[in-house]
């Protein structure tokens, strides 16, 4: 692995919150590429909400503790810069979409992070165009938040972080609260960010069925730790992978069935189209 | 005795109708899953069970009582509810007082008390955090709390309002092993859209489907999970062992697609390979 | 009560007077209510009264307009009861004159009523808080404002479901003394507390990770600029406030009930 090169450099990350005896980080290397989709899983309380805290500077700045290491997103060292600044490359969405919108429509909601920078105004109206329009908010932009669906909510809190132009956008288990249908549409325009914008994405996310296969990269988290850390279809059929408490995905485990059958695919499927067309090209 | 809900209609007083003309009869020992897109009336369907909504036209027995001509107290006493988000009720200074409140508002004695606490302390886990306020508890442990301070005092039936919300895979495999121990001696009723943690379920579940204040279907989990134009009028997303099978027949393939289960699918996809 | 409330809560309208900026409307409610203060006889307060009517038409908001003042009516009779009591306790004879005075000081309180509420019916809190910014309120304040008004029907749903749960657990809310029920509402407190705090904190974390405190010179997306309407309807009320205060002091008002009691 090249030194220094990826848009996100970790080095030896270990992080114990003040008054906590357990380290949430407990040793974390790794470097993300530019424009790299990475889904970041583990079972509850392995350290991926922690870890994304310490990509925007939340951690060490806004959670006191202990921190070692160095963590570097766009060239700035978190240590050395306040959240502000980090703010404008690193976009952080968090799980429940209610508690990221507080102002009375989604416009000015959108409007909120550019206004904070002290930007012209023709340019925070440029922002917030842009940001409603590529995240299929335009025409919802005058409702008030809690008139919202949470999938509506959550794509209203995309859009106030990309107002802020960053060049990575971190998803903390943004699905959590929606229904099946709300997270595939929110998973599928995180996909079309990351492949028209050329956005890097960290996407925590526990339903592997619906996003694996949008990835290019799995890193599963376990105490504090990266325990694998792949492509997708290397990851979840890694005989480790299943005793980490993840979700893998039920294709996943057909194509290692229809292996130990005998019939054995010569790629991976991550969903039930791909599955399809691998046996459909077999037989 | 069951619960019989008999042509039930309600409107919100703003003037939504959340159900409009709902039967459903959940029997002793039933296993229920409901099913169905935000908005369904799901929720609102299962709050008409202990009363909290009462309907504006039909009505809802529970063993043979009319919920209009009983209090809610006294309908918790058979149903218990546990609701979606577990900081919508912890408020004790301890999981053991938490656990006891629903004992103490229904009126047990003191030693009962003590004995049945000390049981869902046990049975779920907890006691270690027996002298813990509830609210310093991970998410997970909150939803275990939850859970014991509902089962605790026995309801004949369970039902469960989102259970899944905000779990990992872990958790929800340990959320199922227990439903699935406490099936047989009460009737289990889960509200969810989760349909691959519905799916896992051994024995499987009565599968009721529910849109726009309606019941779309009710039957077996196998017939109701794998017919697609049913689940997109419930704007669910299909499983991914039948929409294999279904893509498969699509190309040709000769398979059956009523199976939710990996390994009956292998089988069923291996034979047809094979015949060819 | 609920009725009086109504009046206050902003109602979205295409109308002039929603059009107007919230700063003249918070001018006009403020100049009316010294112009109903200063007087204290029956018929300029009356005329000031029907004079807020073409408003609410023009604002179309006549109907919750009119409900606010009927759901003021209680205590405007409580107003007028008490002053008569008091007249009367002081062993004043109660003639016809001094329920004019009363029935004055009742016009008043309804002429208050009329004029704040058509500024809140016409002014969104939205436009009310980037008022309040733009005359000089720092930032935080108004942004407070604004976030208490966007948690208030989040928490009112909170509430409920607190206590549809609660209550599902056995606990009855309408038994027992005054006591006894206060404590039954703590664990319905407890928990809206609580996640008012917790709401608080994610909401400091999503601010932060937003830039806020990025710079002490913030700007706005928005800006009310004063229009050709805004300085006629400023000049409007600018006319009718130097009017009422030459009528105050260089007139002097009849007394009409006694005329009307003779016409009946």
């Amino acid at each position: 692995m090249e030194g220094g090169m990826g848009i996100i450099e970790v080095e030896g990350l270990r992080f114990t919150y003040s008054g906590s005896r357990r380290p949430a980080l407990d040793g974390i290397d790794l470097s993300i590429r530019k424009g790299e989709f990475v889904i970041l899983t583990g079972p509850s309380g392995c350290g991926k909400t922690t870890f994304c805290r310490c990509l925007n500077g939340l951690i060490p700045h806004f959670y006191p503790g202990d921190f070692e290491g160095r963590v570097v997103v766009a060239g700035l060292d978190t240590r050395e810069h306040e959240i502000w600044e980090l703010a404008q490359h690193v976009g952080l969405v968090f799980q429940n979409p209610e508690n990221q919108l507080f102002c009375l429509t989604v416009e000015a909601d959108v409007a909120f992070g550019p206004e904070n920078l002290g930007l012209p105004r023709d340019e925070i109206r440029r922002r917030v165009d842009w940001a409603l329009k590529a995240t299929g908010m335009w025409e919802l932009r005058d409702r008030a938040p809690h008139e919202l669906s949470g999938g509506q909510q959550q794509r209203a809190a995309i859009a106030s972080v990309l107002a802020m132009e960053p060049d990575i956008l971190v998803l903390d288990e943004p699905t959590s609260f929606l229904d099946p249908a709300g997270a595939a549409e929110l998973i599928s325009l995180i996909s079309d960010l990351n492949k028209s914008l050329g956005m890097t994405v960290v996407l925590v996310e526990h339903r592997l069925d619906l996003a694996s296969a949008f990835s290019d990269r799995v890193i599963i988290m376990d105490r504090g730790r990266v325990a694998l850390d792949g492509p997708p279809e290397e990851v979840l059929t890694d005989p480790r992978a299943s005793g980490l408490g993840i979700g893998i995905p039920k294709v996943v485990k057909l194509y290692e069935l229809l292996a130990d059958g005998g019939l054995k695919l010569p790629k991976v499927p991550l969903s039930p189209p791909e599955l399809a067309d691998l046996v459909a090209e077999v037989a | 005795m069951p619960i019989i809900v008999e042509g039930v209609w309600y409107a919100y007083p703003n003037g939504v109708e959340a159900l409009r003309g709902v039967d459903l009869t959940i029997s002793d020992g039933d296993f229920v899953v409901i099913m169905g897109p935000n908005g369904a009336g799901k929720t609102t369907l299962v709050k008409t069970f202990n009363g909290l909504i009462r309907p504006t036209r039909g009505r809802v027995l529970v063993d043979g009582v009319d919920t209009r001509e009983a209090t809610v107290a006294e309908l918790a006493r058979k149903v218990g509810l546990v609701f979606q988000n577990p900081d919508h009720q912890l408020f004790c200074a301890t999981v053991e007082e938490e656990i006891a409140f629903a004992l103490r508002n229904f009126g047990f004695p003191e030693e009962e008390i003590a004995r049945r606490v000390d049981w869902a302390l046990r049975a779920f886990g907890l006691e270690e955090y027996r002298d813990v306020p509830p609210l310093v508890l991970s998410g997970g442990e909150k939803k275990r709390v939850a859970l014991a301070s509902i089962l605790v005092w026995d309801p004949k039936y369970l039902v469960l309002d989102e259970p899944t919300l905000g779990q990992d895979y872990a958790q929800k495999e340990k959320l199922r092993k227990m439903v699935e121990g406490l099936l047989g001696e009460r009737s289990v009723v889960i509200v969810t859209h989760d349909i691959e943690f519905v799916v896992d379920f051994r024995p499987r579940p009565k599968v009721v489907l529910m849109a726009e204040g309606k019941v779309l279907a009710q039957g077996k989990a196998e017939e109701l999970l794998t017919d697609q134009e049913l689940l997109s009028r419930a704007s669910l997303v299909r499983p991914q062992v039948p929409e294999v099978l279904y893509r498969l027949r699509e190309k040709g393939l000769d398979v059956r697609t009523d199976v939710l289960d990996p390994e009956e699918a292998r089988d069923v996809i291996i034979s047809s390979v094979v015949g060819r | 009560m609920s009725s009086l409330l109504e009046g206050l809560v902003f109602q979205k309208r295409d109308s002039l007077l929603h059009r107007l900026d919230p700063r003249v409307k918070l001018a006009y409610a403020l100049a009316v209510m010294v112009m109903a203060g200063i007087h204290d006889s029956l018929p300029p307060l009356l005329a000031m009264l029907l004079a807020q009517l073409p408003l609410a038409a023009i604002g179309k908001v006549m109907r919750a307009w009119a409900k606010t003042l009927r759901g003021s009516l209680p205590l405007v009779l409580l107003i007028m009861g008490t002053n008569l009591l008091f007249t009367w306790l002081q062993g004043s004879p109660i003639t016809i004159y001094v329920v004019e005075r009363i029935l004055a000081l009742a016009i008043r309180f309804l002429v208050f009523v009329a004029s704040f509420s058509i500024f809140t019916l016409t002014t969104s809190p939205d436009d009310l808080s980037l008022a309040l910014e733009q005359m000089g309120i720092p930032y935080s304040f108004c942004f407070m404002f604004r976030a208490a008004l966007r948690f208030t029907p989040v928490m009112v749903r909170e509430a409920r479901t607190t206590m549809d749960a609660q209550r599902a657990r056995g606990l009855e809310l309408d038994k027992g003394g005054p006591i006894d029920r206060a404590r039954r509402y703590i664990p319905i407190l407890i928990p809206l507390i609580v996640n008012a705090i917790t709401r608080a904190w994610s909401m400091a974390e999503a601010m932060e990770s937003r830039a806020w405190g990025a710079t002490g010179k913030r700007t706005s997306l928005y800006v009310l600029r004063l229009r050709g309407r805004d300085y006629l309807a400023l000049l409007a009320t600018t006319f009718s406030l130097i009017m009422a205060l030459y009528a105050r002091f260089y007139f002097s008002f009849p007394y009409i009930l006694p005329y009307i009691v003779s016409l009946l």
